[in-house]
């Protein structure tokens, strides 16, 4: 490999061996990062690769449990953002961290306002220097209005300019076209290649390629808490950039999921012809969906496949009802949906298993039954009241078929482990007889034990006649699937049939990413 | 003990019958849930005012108490059903003022008392229903709806009242309130009635359980298809019902209608609520817990009145109670000392010592995150 950097030799920020565990996971483990001054330094990775953790410890938010931060050759000890601050690292959140009902003058001042000689603020000044800055990356922008006023990408505007008043050397930037319409990534790339000139070293988080080759000089990809591969920015390495963030299936998974690598579970039956049980064209929400297009037949595994960050939450929450849509058609069982709400949804037998287990799926300070019966409570009480028997044996059949594991059925969701809070998740639309499941990133957070098991319960459905919707990254996931589309920028791009995975592997739906 | 057949060796049989009968005491404890601590905590209080007080253990005095505390019970009942979702309700004061000004001046009419005990409530259920409609369909907080419905309520009755004295002579109505019911004076037994029906309610029916689900996560209870909506409605709607009811009593009680009754009532059914365990935050608790914490501020207020403590001192020590009893039932009654916290806490923890739940790390966050905002 070629190593392209900047014009000097020695990195100004340098991470070596910096590792951190939550009780449960290895959020990273040893993972080094060196970026020059002057570089613009792409960071890719599935969700929870541990991108955002590094953030984190960048930023002072978090303490690594090892490992060092070196800037311009000086360890420095980032216990608190402030400390974060003093090293010259700034970062600009995903959420912007602007105050929106300041001026732009005062946002970018906040904190050290410069003060006249009797202690009031020197306003003249703060609002002559912060346009002076705002000019210097290349915007007119009037700082007597507020933020909230503004759109948004003079506001990141303004909080670069907030970056560079304290002297940042190091600039982070957490996704920031995630927000940002197309026609103004270009303004914000030209500011970026003005801060390279200035030699400054910047870490440049995206799920967007395109936009990675067109601004970085090199790509760090993270995959499970390490730092698995770093790739010249380059289109023509697109490929070995997916392989290493995707890892396919390396021998050491693959023993843990007990198959071998050609050999991957099948989630569904195979039936991918015949009565259509969910039919959708030009699905779209004006922010993040833009025409998606599905059939789904009765018994079938549908995969949607696509990297994180593509539309896939929105994609879910459209096709519940749990967020407004528009649509040209969409068919349940052949006869248009009236309404859009998650109750007329279960009405039709269509459930979802969201991918916020903790916030969207399950109610943790309730019962294990409780949540299980949430679905479908009028079952449970024929008369006017619950039957709270009724509800018992329910869980209790539900723990012992789902196999989750917990002394008693009263135990509260939130002691659960992941995998058997996915488990409990997935027993309420067992129980409320749903025949048609979306499920979004089921194995999310489940250890690799769980993780089969989960596939198991989705096979088991599948095979009792049951349609799924699998909204997925996990590349695996994918490949277990009937047939596959593929989730683009909130639009149906390609489907990959059952016999094209089956000759091609992963490569037929890797070669439909971007 | 007297009914274990097996025969345990003799000698040591006076040694276990102890520990045993502590055993099966917790066993009881423990199955009263979190209305264990309340009973504890009320038998104290009891047994502190017999101490201090020869007129206290007076049957007199008993249903005194719990006649003044019987309007209160009702209206904590109201706001446990909004506290349970993790709303809260300011307006309900307000709303017995206006519901005790217009049985008040129905009943003036010539207006049956049924019909004006109807009108009054009729009124007082719809303000709730408005109450909820600002929530639900409005965006604005519940603070913020409650706390201006209060300003209008108090208005209103005012203006209804137009500042003469509204008093009531229906006797066939005083009686129905205030005349004995069976063993106990009617707003005892009312409150009682009250407290037991949404007891079940919350146990037992539907909407109790999906009153929880929404307080517990709004978000997963609306992805289970739950009628959350409809549901937020219908708390505001039974607690200002509920406010209304308590507004009817005290007019029997004072023998008027008045636009100054009720003043920081909602305060106080509150302050029984939180007494009495529930979370702020919702989800959590039960209605007989509320009342049984308004009841326990209510003797504590008695007894203070019995050896002759003015009021404002009296103001102070329900504050205190307030606060103790929150740092009691919050996260903070872990770091009371291990004595005091095993015979109170003992149930709240059983079933789920920490070292064995195999809970991710996210959610040991959470419960230090939810500990941290109490």
């Amino acid at each position: 490999m070629t190593a392209p950097a900047g014009p000097k030799l020695r990195p100004l920020i340098s991470v070596s061996g910096v590792s951190k565990a939550y009780p449960g996971t290895q959020a990273l483990a040893g993972v080094d990062l060196e970026v020059m001054p002057g570089e613009i330094h792409g960071i890719a990775g599935q969700n929870g690769a541990g991108k955002s953790t590094l953030v984190r410890i960048l930023s002072g938010v978090e303490k690594p449990d090892s490992g060092r931060v070196l800037i311009d050759g000086e360890s420095v000890t980032l216990d608190n953002p402030q400390a974060a601050q003093r090293a010259r690292i700034m970062t600009v959140h995903q959420e912007l961290s602007l105050v929106p009902h300041l001026s732009v003058a005062e946002n970018i001042y906040v904190g050290e306002l410069p003060r006249t000689t009797v202690g009031t603020v020197h306003w003249s000044k703060v609002r002559n220097q912060a346009r002076e800055q705002l000019l210097r990356l290349g915007f007119n922008i009037d700082v007597r209005a507020t933020v909230a006023s503004l759109p948004i990408a003079h506001r990141q505007a303004v909080e670069i300019a907030k970056a560079l008043t304290r002297d940042a050397r190091v600039l982070i930037l957490d996704e920031p076209t995630a927000t940002l319409p197309r026609h103004d990534v270009n303004q914000l790339f030209d500011l970026l290649n003005q801060l390279k000139k200035l030699g400054l070293a910047i870490i440049y988080i995206s799920h967007h390629f395109d936009e990675m080759y067109a601004i970085c000089d090199r790509i760090s990809v993270f995959r499970d808490g390490q730092r698995v591969a770093l790739h010249d920015s380059d289109e023509k390495q697109h490929d070995a950039i997916l392989q290493s963030m995707l890892g396919g299936i390396s021998p050491e998974r693959s023993a843990k999921l007990q198959v071998g690598p050609g050999d991957l579970p099948r989630l569904g039956t195979g039936r991918t012809a015949g009565e259509v049980a969910l039919s959708v064209r030009g699905l779209r929400d004006g922010h993040d969906l833009h025409g998606v297009d599905l059939d789904l037949h009765k018994g079938e595994v549908l995969g949607i496949a696509g990297l994180s960050g593509n539309g896939q939450s929105q994609l879910a929450a459209a096709l519940f009802g749990a967020e407004k849509s528009q649509h040209e058609h969409f068919l349940v069982n052949g006869r248009e949906r009236r309404r859009q709400d998650p109750a007329h949804s279960i009405a039709l037998g269509i459930g979802l298993l969201p991918e916020e287990r903790k916030t969207q799926g399950l109610i943790l300070g309730m019962s294990i039954t409780r949540n299980i019966t949430m679905a479908s409570l009028p079952r449970f009480s024929p008369g006017y009241f619950l039957s709270k028997s009724k509800e018992h044996e329910a869980a209790v059949t539900m723990r012992d078929a789902l196999a989750i594991k917990t002394a008693h059925v009263g135990e509260a969701v939130g002691n659960l482990s992941g995998g058997n809070q996915q488990k409990v998740a997935l027993a309420k639309w067992l129980v409320s007889g749903v025949s048609t499941l979306i499920i979004v990133e089921p194995t999310r957070g489940v250890d690799v034990g769980a993780k089969l098991e989960i596939y198991e319960l989705i096979r088991t459905f599948s095979d009792q006649g049951g349609s799924i919707i699998l909204i997925t990254s996990e590349i695996d996931e994918a490949l277990m699937c009937d047939r596959v589309l593929i989730l683009s920028r909130g639009r149906t791009v390609g489907t990959v049939s059952r016999s094209e995975i089956e000759q091609r592997g992963e490569a037929a739906i890797l070669d439909r990413f971007n | 003990m007297a009914t274990n057949t097996t025969p345990p060796p003799t000698a040591r049989k006076p040694f276990q019958s102890l520990p045993g009968t502590i055993t099966s005491l917790r066993t009881f404890v423990s199955s009263l849930g979190s209305k264990g601590y309340l009973l504890a905590v009320g038998a104290i209080v009891l047994l502190v005012g017999s101490a201090l007080s020869q007129h206290f253990m007076t049957s007199r005095n008993l249903i005194s108490v719990l006649i003044t505390a019987s309007v209160v019970s009702i209206l904590a009942v109201g706001q446990y059903l909004v506290i349970v979702t993790g709303g809260i309700d300011l307006s309900v004061g307000a709303v017995a003022a206006v519901s005790s000004v217009i049985v008040g001046l129905a009943l003036q009419q010539g207006t049956p008392w049924p019909v004006a005990l109807l009108l009054a409530l009729l009124t007082a259920g719809l303000i709730g229903i408005f109450n909820g409609l600002m929530i639900v369909y409005g965006g604005i907080t519940p603070f913020i709806v409650t706390l201006a419905m209060m300003s209008i309520a108090r208005g209103v009755a005012y203006m209804l009242q137009t500042g003469r004295q509204v008093a009531i002579e229906d006797q066939g109505f005083l009686a129905a309130f205030t005349a004995n019911l069976g063993p106990m004076p009617a707003p005892v037994m009312i409150a009682l009635l009250v407290t037991i029906v949404f007891a079940v309610v919350m146990a037992q029916t539907r909407f109790g359980r999906r009153l929880f689900a929404l307080g517990g996560n709004a978000e997963a209870a609306r992805l289970s298809g739950l009628p959350i909506k409809r549901d937020i409605i219908g708390a505001y709607c039974l607690s200002s019902l509920l406010a209304g009811l308590g507004g009817v009593m005290i007019a029997a009680q004072l023998t008027e209608g008045s636009a100054i009754i009720g003043e920081g009532y909602e305060l106080n059914a509150i302050a029984a609520v939180v007494v009495g365990g529930a979370s702020l935050f919702g989800g959590t608790g039960d209605p007989i817990s509320a009342v049984l914490g308004g009841l326990i501020i209510a003797v504590i207020l008695n007894i203070m009145d019995l050896l002759g403590i003015q009021a404002q001192p009296q103001l102070i020590v329900k504050g205190a109670v307030i606060l103790l009893a929150v740092l009691f039932t919050s996260g903070v009654g872990n770091k009371l000392p291990g004595a005091l916290r095993k015979v109170l806490f003992q149930q709240r923890y059983t079933g789920l010592p920490a070292h064995e739940t195999p809970a991710g790390a996210e959610t040991a966050n959470q419960k230090e995150d939810a500990n941290a905002r109490r």
